[in-house]
């Protein structure tokens, strides 16, 4: 097949996803010369479209607006989101992502926790996994602006962490669930904190405030939740930047030592786009299987994938607990129990989050034995009288779980993609100390009988490690600046640059990242 | 229209209980599902031996058959369920008779929060706030 070759341009971002939308937001401010072309292999979400519109929205969740793009596919697929199949066959956790402007913004639950100042010192600290090349404080200026742009809802004062700049919004109303929950905790003297929130608890930024509908991991119809094609897209558009959809990145093209552009697959054909500088956010499957397939050798390229140990404890209450409304992540957490403490029998911690109540249809197909009467009497106990307290652990980098090509072509053009995954005994122990507490919690709250989850594998929201940070090329794939090591031009900016995952969810994190391999960028190239 | 067998087969998944209609008459739209899943039907008549014996033994003894199939081909009679269970779930008289409205979650949406909730959310923070500091420099 022939290949057009295009207009050079100064930079190419590959992907539209979060880290690629905080990259982008902040060049073109601080490099408004630049000329940018991002290429995305999905399309814009029309949210007039999303299944929170439809009676029979219960079935979307289960089918085709699924979090995992395998089940997306299976049901015959969605057009915003070019899912792609990932082989997780040999993985405890199942990944899950959207594959469209936005990213997986577009499906998240929009939780947006920072890290702790110890996670980015896990081996000075406690003697694992490996320090980041800079510290919190580092990070923090950029965290301030990602949140800024994203816009906050949340509550000043946490002892759990460094003070944070003032929310322009409280946080979303914690209801029936959370109100229980903070009961528990407060009841065992714990810490409990309402989380920061990517929602907007009211009017912001020319966005409404949350009516509290529910499916937010479908998409959400009102543009409360904040996702990268309404927060960050719009505004670097206006400033110039070319975005170009249905565009699938085949190739990083790399020549004696420095890219010299990427070539991508169209409807209308192959394309070359030559460009000085390549920035790659594709996620961390993504991101590990584009660079794979360019011939990057690095010996830790795809390696150290990192999800995030999760684990659930649920708890069925006599009183109503509100049932299926609200945005699903956003209510409390506590991180009573985040920090290292050795008597526990693991260095690193647990992050606990009380999460609301899925629809009917959703509850029904997780009961242990979902037909029959005794499905009715397990639904009638549990719809509307039931919290979940979701357990996150520390994952540590390990080098043998990775990201990896099949050896086959898939349907898009590129090499198909696997992924393979075993949680580790560290990440088992603090799980099941942390359930040990879930369970404590849920009592003291004053559940009449609660259910342990050890391992849920459609918990695979997270993407990390597979192109980490670091200073010595033999262990890391980048520098601390995002700067693929060995390939002048060649950039990563998103969540496979984590050296290591912390416990707690990682947007804000990558956002705060990818600002600051914007930052770094800028200053070199101005 | 769904034959006596299948609905048998549809009632032994979802049976009534009190308002909840049982599945064969939550006017759900099965055909398609059904033959997609026909061989596990054929599966489920075969233990009973034969389609007629099945729809005809009294609610206990379906149990009995659909729960020694799923014992025999637990896969095929797993994803009938789910197939089933997703549809019936939905259904708006069902969803009703759990107490929840059947209308789309938008425009609408829901309210969230009681009065109260702010001043004693206010009182138990107070006492975490006091803790000042508890992450790691
Ligand atoms: C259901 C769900 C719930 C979540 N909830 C939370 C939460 O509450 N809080 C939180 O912090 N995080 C949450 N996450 C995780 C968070 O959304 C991700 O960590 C984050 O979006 C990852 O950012 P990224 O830039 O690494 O990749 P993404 O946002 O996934 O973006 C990658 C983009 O690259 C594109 N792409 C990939 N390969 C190519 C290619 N070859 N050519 C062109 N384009 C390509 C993809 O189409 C995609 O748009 C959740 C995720 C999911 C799926
Ligand atoms: S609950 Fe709020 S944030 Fe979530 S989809 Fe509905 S309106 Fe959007």
């Amino acid at each position: 097949m022939s290949v057009k070759r295009l207009e050079p341009v100064d930079v190419v971002v590959v992907g539209a996803g979060l880290g690629a939308a905080a990259f982008t937001r902040h060049l073109v401010e601080e490099a408004p010369s630049l000329s940018v072309v991002v290429l995305e292999r999905g399309g814009w979400v029309d949210r007039a479209a999303l299944p929170a519109f439809r009676a029979d929205f219960q079935r979307d969740v289960l089918g085709p607006y699924a979090t995992s793009p395998n089940v997306r596919l299976a049901a015959g697929g969605i057009a915003p989101s070019a899912d792609y199949a990932v082989d997780d066959s040999q993985s405890d956790f199942k990944p899950l992502m959207w594959s469209g402007v936005g990213g997986s913004t577009i499906n998240w639950a929009a939780h947006f926790p920072r890290f702790h100042p110890s996670d980015f010192r896990t081996r000075s600290l406690d003697g694992v996994g490996d320090d980041w090349p800079f510290t919190y404080r580092d990070l923090e200026p950029f965290y301030d602006l990602n949140d800024a742009r994203f816009g906050i809802a949340g509550l000043p004062g946490d002892p759990a962490y460094p003070p944070k700049p003032a929310r322009p919004m409280p946080p979303i109303a914690l209801g029936r669930l959370g109100m229980t929950a903070a009961r528990g905790f407060d009841r065992l003297g714990w810490h409990w904190w309402p989380v920061d929130s990517a929602i907007n608890s009211r009017a912001h930024a020319g966005r409404p405030g949350c009516n509290h509908c529910g499916p937010c991991q479908q998409g959400c119809v009102t543009g409360a939740k904040a996702s990268t094609d309404m927060t960050h897209w719009p505004e670097a558009i206006a400033r110039g930047v070319e975005m170009r959809t249905g565009a699938v990145v085949l190739q990083v093209e790399i020549e004696a030592g420095r890219v010299t552009g990427v070539t991508y697959r169209t409807a209308e054909g192959d394309l070359f786009q030559p460009a000085a500088t390549v920035v790659v956010a594709g996620n961390g499957i993504g991101t590990a299987r584009l660079l794979l397939a360019s011939g990057v050798s690095s010996p830790a390229l795809g390696c150290n994938l990192m999800y995030h140990g999760a684990g659930y404890v649920r708890g069925f209450f006599a009183e109503d607990l509100d049932g299926p409304v609200g945005p699903t992540g956003c209510a409390i957490y506590s991180h009573e129990f985040y920090e290292t403490d050795r008597s526990r029998g693991f260095v690193r911690g647990v992050h606990l989050q009380a999460t609301r109540e899925n629809p009917l249809a959703v509850q029904a197909a997780r009961l242990p034995r979902p037909w029959g009467e005794e499905a009715h009497a397990a639904l009638l106990r549990e719809f509307r009288h039931s919290m979940a307290i979701l357990v996150v652990n520390e994952d540590l980098p390990e080098h043998e779980n990775h990201v990896g090509l099949t050896g086959e072509t898939a349907p898009d053009g590129l090499p198909g993609v696997k992924v393979v995954y075993r949680l580790s005994d560290h990440s088992r122990r603090a799980l099941d100390f942390g359930l040990d507490r879930a369970e404590e919690m849920l009592r003291a709250a004053g559940a009449v009988e609660t259910v342990r989850v050890p391992l849920a594998p459609f918990t695979g929201w997270h993407l990390l490690g597979t192109a980490r940070m670091g200073t010595d090329p033999l262990t890391s794939v980048t520098d601390g600046s995002g700067r693929v090591h060995g390939v002048s031009g060649l950039l990563v900016a998103d969540g496979s640059l984590f050296t290591t995952s912390a416990a707690v969810n990682p947007g804000s994190t990558i956002g705060a990242l990818a600002t600051k391999v914007a930052d770094d960028f800028a200053r070199l190239v101005a | 229209m769904t034959t006596t067998f299948e609905d048998a087969v549809l009632d032994t998944l979802f049976p009534g209980l009190g308002a909840i209609p049982p599945a064969s008459r939550a006017g759900l739209d099965v055909a398609s599902v059904l033959a997609r899943h026909g061989g596990v039907l054929d599966a489920i008549a075969a233990t009973a031996g034969g389609r007629e014996a099945f729809a005809a033994a009294d609610p206990a003894r379906r149990a009995h058959l659909l729960a020694e199939t799923e014992r025999g081909t637990p896969a095929p009679v797993q994803a009938l369920v789910l197939a089933v269970s997703a549809l019936y779930h939905a259904s708006a008289p069902v969803v009703e008779a759990y107490g929840w409205p059947s209308r789309p979650p938008q425009p609408q949406g829901f309210a969230v929060g009681a009065p109260g909730d702010e001043a004693e959310a206010d009182g138990m923070l107070e006492r975490v706030r006091a803790r000042r500091q508890i992450w790691r420099g």
